[in-house]
């Protein structure tokens, strides 16, 4: 596939898939394809060709509104595409905000750490600051990872977030499971450690890996219980 | 510089107008814009086809696909009759516009009665440098 192809492809990536969008989609290609090859043919590297072809190709906005994906004068409210795009956008930024503070956390926790041994010499608080501050920052990365990944995969299906958050009542529950197993593992991660080296009983404690598992389990099936009933 | 909004209204006969006489795609439509603007003016792909799209919803161009000698597919368009017909109403319409717009930007090809009788001072220069245009 030519790099014209491919670039009008993405342009049409977050397109409703209409026969009319395809059609379109095939036209543009047809010319776009026919400049490039000219340019080429006129001693034209590729780049030069794809920037030319980029640059006189126009905006996708009057694509959209002759495909009525996004018809003109229709108040303030979003068109669906324009609204995609927005969260497209909104969405990475989030996942880039969550996943920064994510590390600045467990970088202060382990600073925390170093600086609570080398220098006040006391292990419980460097303990608790690497656990606490990391665990936080851990929790931070693990959420935003997750709901980046799942609304990922919704927005290029073509559903609005907000549609879901609206018409899905089970929305709150899943969240409130991914946070609550997030915590749990974390936590049973953290009494892990505390009892292996406070306790030097690494091997019991590892009991706690499959109890926290199970106990996900059940906060699942309950939580999905309550989201059904709702 | 010639803004894309005051041309909005006009693609329409840019395109309806070079296909008059003969089919044509994609293209060989842009080149032939170009050509004909003096290489001063572009109008982009998406342009185009949005306009192509609208016309043929409209039932004033059709498309068929054809092959042409170096093997590669591309749709063709063709003007229908009621194409033509609303060709020629936007062209007298804009005959109209450019006659009224004129008026207001080039004062000496007002008729001199107007001229005289209009209570606008238009400074000796506009008619010298208007003059020396014709």
């Amino acid at each position: 596939m030519s790099k014209v192809t491919e670039y009008i492809d993405n342009l049409f990536y977050l397109m409703p898939r209409t026969d009319a969008a395809a059609e379109m989609r095939q036209k543009l290609i047809e010319s776009s394809e026919d400049k490039y090859e000219a340019l080429l043919s006129w001693g034209r590297s590729e780049e030069e060709a794809l920037g030319i072809v980029v640059g006189e190709f126009g905006s996708m906005e009057e694509i959209c509104e002759e495909l009525g994906v996004c018809p003109m004068g229709s108040g303030t409210s979003l068109n669906p595409a324009q609204q995609l795009h927005l969260e497209y956008a909104r969405l990475g930024k989030n996942f880039a905000v969550g996943l920064s503070c994510g590390i600045i956390l467990c970088v202060l926790g382990l600073l925390g750490c170093i600086f609570f041994s080398e220098v006040v010499w006391s292990d419980l608080l460097a303990v608790t600051s690497l656990f606490a501050l990391g665990g936080i920052g851990a929790v931070v990365i693990v959420y935003s990872a997750l709901s980046y990944g799942r609304n990922k995969r919704l927005l290029q299906m073509g559903i609005p977030l907000q549609q879901i958050q609206k018409s899905d009542g089970r929305h709150w529950t899943r969240k409130a499971e991914e946070v609550i197993c997030s915590l749990i593992m974390l936590g049973a991660t953290a009494l892990f450690f505390m009892i292996g080296v406070f306790g030097g009983a690494w091997h019991p404690a590892w009991v706690l890996f499959p109890m926290g598992g199970i106990l996900c389990g059940i906060i699942s099936v309950i939580l999905e219980a309550i989201g059904r009933s709702n | 510089m010639i803004s894309s909004d005051i041309l909005r209204g006009y693609n329409d006969i840019i395109v309806l107008g070079l296909l008059i006489g003969q089919d044509s795609y994609g293209y060989n439509l842009m080149q032939e814009i170009a050509v004909r603007s003096g290489h001063t003016w572009q109008m982009k792909e998406t342009t185009l086809y949005s306009v192509l799209s609208r016309l043929e919803k409209n039932g004033l161009v059709t498309s068929y696909s054809g092959t042409e000698t170096m093997g590669r597919k591309r749709t063709y368009f063709h003007i229908t009759p009621e194409g033509l017909d609303y060709y020629q109403q936007k062209c007298a319409e804009w005959i109209e516009t450019k006659q009224l717009i004129d008026r207001f930007t080039l004062p000496t090809l007002l008729p001199a009665s107007i001229r005289d009788e209009s209570p606008v001072q238009y400074p000796a220069e506009v008619f010298r440098r208007a003059d020396e245009k014709h």
